[in-house]
């Protein structure tokens, strides 16, 4: 049958009146019960009364183990032990059979030591790896390398080196660790004697070696940049230490500029900048997973997260996104962060845009996510709040007050920036009555000559405005700040004297232009400068109910946003709490909880008390 | 935290409740109600705020024993013919008091903010900001609300406290007003200017539990009844009893008169942006109730389609009364009829399910 118009206003109206919504699939929330809130409580009564009864097992046969020592000790030196040596025979016996009984025990003891990090080591390096590799993560975590080899000598003895890369110096490692170990003279007879003592003193051309036989110890070492060599059959191993990270040498911010705190900004490289995190975060609970981004340019991509910390949910969901993304070439994370976010249609940033290791961990620890991408200097942390992009480097380095201060100019600076000139143009035009009769004569007399409509000229001056700013961002070296304030002074004085503008709008338009400068994210600065030109046509066309439509607008948009499932104005709207850091921010000590809406594993950040020297009285001696 | 999707929580919920409530603070409805209520006037809102609170109250306690929202649950306890009718019932309240107030704040902005816009351009441009909102839903509506909160009552409590200067506190005598039975009488018959508060049952499904409806009627009506009373004190306190039953904005008058210095003076312009954003919410709240008691009513999958089409004809609705006369009348008049729904129905249900009393899990949708 022919498909003609007929049919196909048929199936128009027939669509019109049985519409259907679109099956899409919901988006993503942050589920507000937590995982681990829900997961079934063990019932801690029967075994601890079974870890006890297993405990008194094995204390029972170590006193055994005791008395069998003292008497064999006595025994031997009394030189009758041919006498007794069925005897021994027989306890010897029956100690060994206990033990292959408590086996399982100690088995199941060691695998409930959750955390390894107070375990010794022990004699078996496959045994020895596994522990390792569940400290670490592995393999998600893709910057801790285990690298096995053998030693050179007689026998060969197989070793493996545990070390971060980033936070090695790789020069250091292969010259003065991994050569004189393995290329060295292969007649050397290593197991004779202290073997761990010979490696230190005669195969490692180090400044620094020190044997552990902890796993607390070893990761510690390696978490600050030390190398641990495990040898088989040797419950010891031996830390090296070859840190070598990037630090001041990296460069400073170029975007982030800050007073106080750390100077150093990441860089391009990318073991670099995963390397700058970890010495910032000395901790095995980091995790730098790594995904391929890029169909034909594969580039790396990191995610990163401090594992006892940061909601399960969040990181699959955010490792989903990422993975998800089918395209040839993603050179920004700014890029990435458009295929993953949530509303990648509105000017409002949702994820913060740092240079700043130091931010990046701050983040961390608070249990959000960051994102870094290879060969970008810039780290993009998730889920953020609309308050986040008000906070600066530095506002923890500083006493609250001070920095509360700070924190009000700069959303008193995002008002300015938003409402300045379209609230001059609305009260102007449409509620002159506002103003005080002496204002409005000076704006008047300054207006006189000026042959054009007041939103005119807010119009080509915020216009000039902008094309100074990018002026000044394109045009290289110091040229670019005499273009800033060659347009700025001249241009301006000169439209003055031209009669195309009258001062008070010079005067509008640079305090609008410096308070969106105080806005420390450059994305939000961006996204108000935008909106500000909306703002200019519905203030000239409906004045102050224009204004306020538009405001009750954004504020609606800003309610429904989300950013990675968390709501954008959080812990505002919706109320969740917050940890005493949101427009204020409390002091330092006053910090207990990690933000609510961020649903983290662990919510406490410090035990109420955390001045515990306070505590205390002073000795009088 | 409350931020999944239908689970709406008390901060939301007393964002919508004072939403339905405080838009008359900025009608002409403080006059009406001074005229017949006398100096006595500042006791009207406690009055109608308590039968108020009371009514929610009641559902709460319905809604302990029957899943669902108000339709599902008029449909067990009355059958579907009542349940469909109290639909219909809950449709005209919310739609008129949409039109009547797209109409008011329509006025209200040809008078003191755009004498010279036309009124269809001004009636159609609320219509457009309400819809706007609508497609955003009810939770972002609540969330605004509860975020523009402190500004609305600061700025209010603002240009209340700094006419202090004219107060005459002997303009609040006789205190007796026009005597107790003329309160009661019309203070019940006024609770119909605050039946929108049934919002909080209508979606009573999309909160986390009925003492959250509790919670934001208690804390949302209370405050607003607190607030409105302030307003009536200070407003014969400032005006005296015949000038201010004679003002149309009275909030606005009082804006007005604000001068602390000669810079701070005349704040009534800032003042539109409080009023423009109140009405314009509670306008979208409105056109959402009765979208969505439209789509419980045919059955629908959805409301999107809805909006353009309904804010349309609630926009040429609007503009049907000739005068701003004639639409305060109107107003009145239509206004006390909400009386039945914002207490008459609440009792009948409350009965019904004392009759029919069994329990299970609270505020559960089902349709």
């Amino acid at each position: 049958m022919v498909d003609n118009i007929v049919f196909k206003l048929y199936r128009s109206a027939k669509n019109i009146l049985g519409y259907q919504p679109p099956s899409i699939p919901s988006p993503f929330v942050l589920d507000e019960q937590r995982p681990y809130d829900s997961l079934p409580r063990v019932d801690l009564l029967p075994n601890n009364e079974k870890s006890l009864a297993d405990l008194a097992a094995l204390l029972r046969y170590a006193n055994r183990l005791q008395d069998f020592a003292g008497r064999m000790d006595t025994v031997l030196r009394s030189n009758v032990w041919t006498e007794h040596a069925k005897e021994i025979h027989l306890e010897f016996a029956a100690l060994e059979k206990q033990l292959s009984e408590l086996t399982p025990v100690l088995l199941r003891y060691d695998q409930s030591n959750i955390t390894h990090n107070f375990q010794r080591l022990s004699t078996s390096i496959s045994e020895n790896k596994k522990i390792l590799a569940d400290i670490y993560h592995l393999p998600r975590n893709t910057d801790i390398i285990i690298r096995d080899f053998s030693i050179a000598g007689t026998p060969r003895i197989q070793a493996f080196a545990v070390f971060i890369e980033g936070m090695v110096d790789n020069d250091f490692l292969n010259t003065s660790m991994f050569h004189p170990l393995m290329l060295f003279d292969d007649s050397r007879k290593l197991y004779n004697n202290d073997f761990i003592e010979r490696i230190i003193k005669e195969c490692l051309p180090s400044t620094q070696a020190k044997r552990s036989d902890s796993f607390d110890m070893l990761v510690a070492s390696v978490n600050s940049g030390a190398t641990a060599l495990i040898f088989d059959g040797i419950d010891e191993a031996i830390i090296v230490d070859t840190s070598g990270w990037e630090h001041r040498g990296v460069d400073r911010p170029q975007i982030e500029q800050s007073v106080q705190g750390s100077q150093a900004a990441f860089s391009e490289n990318f073991r670099i900048n995963t390397g700058l995190i970890r010495s910032m975060l000395r901790t095995s609970d980091l995790v730098i997973e790594t995904v391929k981004v890029g169909t034909r340019s594969q580039i790396n991509c990191a995610i990163i997260y401090i594992d006892s910390i940061a909601n399960a949910t969040l990181v699959n969901e955010t490792r989903r996104r990422i993975r998800g993304i089918a395209t040839d070439y993603l050179g920004d994370t700014g890029e990435l962060m458009q295929f993953i976010e949530d509303h990648p249609s509105i000017p409002f940033p949702q994820s913060l845009s740092t240079e700043r290791p130091d931010r990046v961990a701050g983040h961390l620890v608070e249990g959000r996510i960051a994102i870094l991408l290879e060969g970008n200097p810039f780290v993009h942390i998730v889920p953020v709040s609309f308050f986040t992009f008000f906070h600066s480097a530095e506002d923890f380095s500083l006493k609250p007050i001070v920095v509360n201060f700070m924190r009000i100019l700069r959303l008193f600076g995002a008002l300015i920036s938003t409402l300045l000139p379209s609230f001059y143009i609305a009260i102007s035009y449409f509620h002159q009555e506002a103003l005080p009769t002496e204002l409005l004569l000076a704006i008047a007399g300054s207006r006189e000559n000026v042959p054009f409509p007041a939103w005119f000229e807010i119009f080509i001056m915020e216009l000039s405005f902008e094309l100074i700013r990018e002026a000044g961002i394109r045009v290289p070296g110091f040229l670019g700040s005499s273009v800033g304030i060659v347009g700025a002074l001249i241009l301006g004085q000169a439209a003055v004297f031209a009669h195309i503008v009258s001062p008070i709008i010079v005067i509008i338009v640079a305090s609008t232009g410096l308070a969106s400068f105080g806005i420390p994210e450059y994305r939000m600065a961006s996204a108000i400068r935008i909106i500000r030109f909306i703002f200019l046509i519905l203030a000239a066309n409906l004045g102050l109910v224009g204004l306020a439509t538009l405001l009750l607008w954004i504020a609606i948009l800003l309610c429904r946003m989300k950013s990675f499932g968390v709501p954008y104005m959080t812990p505002v709207v919706p109320k969740t709490l917050s940890g005493y850091d949101v427009v204020l921010r409390g002091p330092v000590f006053q910090q207990w909880s990690r933000p609510d809406a961020l649903n983290v594993k662990d919510q406490r950040r410090q035990p109420l008390i955390s001045r515990v020297w306070k505590n205390f009285n002073r000795r009088n001696d | 935290m409350q931020y999944q999707t239908g689970r709406m929580g008390t901060a939301e919920g007393i964002g919508l409740a004072v939403i339905m409530t405080i838009t008359s603070v900025f009608s002409s409805s403080p006059s009406f109600i001074l005229e017949k209520m006398g100096p006595l006037a500042w006791v009207v809102p406690f009055v109608a705020g308590t039968l108020i609170i009371s009514a929610i109250f009641l559902l709460a306690y319905t809604f302990n024993r029957f899943p669902g929202d108000l339709v599902a649950i008029t449909e067990q306890l009355l059958g579907k013919a009542a349940a469909k009718l109290i639909c219909l019932y809950y449709i005209f309240v919310f739609f008129s008091i949409a039109i009547f107030l797209i109409r008011e704040l329509t006025e209200n902005t040809l008078l003191i903010a755009l004498p010279y816009v036309d009124l269809n351009i001004a009636s159609l441009w609320y219509g457009l900001g309400a819809a706007v909102i609508v497609y955003a839903g009810l939770e972002s509506i609540g969330r605004v609300i509860y975020l523009a909160l402190p500004f609305i009552i600061g700025l209010i409590l603002f240009s209340l406290i700094t006419t202090y200067p004219l107060w005459e506190v002997n303009y609040l005598f006789p205190w007796q007003g026009y005597g107790l039975n003329t309160l009661v009488e019309n203070s019940v018959g006024l609770t119909g200017m605050q039946a929108g508060v049934i919002i909080l049952t209508i979606f009573a499904p999309s909160f986390q539990t009925a003492r959250t409806i509790k919670a934001a009627a208690m804390f949302g009506v209370g405050g607003v009844c607190i607030l409105h009373s302030f307003i009536f004190v200070v407003f014969i306190m400032t005006f005296a009893l015949k000038a201010g039953s004679e003002k149309i904005l009275p909030l606005f008058e009082i804006a007005r008169l604000v001068y602390l210095n000669r810079y701070i003076q005349h704040i009534e312009s800032i003042f539109i942006l409080l009023w423009v954003t109140i009405g314009i919410l509670s306008i979208a709240a409105c056109l959402f109730t009765c979208l969505f008691l439209l789509s419980r009513l045919a059955n629908l999958a959805t409301i999107r389609p809805l909006i353009p089409a309904i804010t349309f004809i609630t926009v040429e609705l609007s503009r049907l009364p000739p005068d701003i006369t004639l639409v305060v009348k109107l107003a009145s008049k239509i206004y006390l009829s909400h009386f039945f729904g914002a207490l008459i129905f609440p009792i009948i249900l409350f009965i019904a399910a004392i009759i029919k009393g069994r329990r299970k899990k609270a505020c559960t949708y089902v349709r």
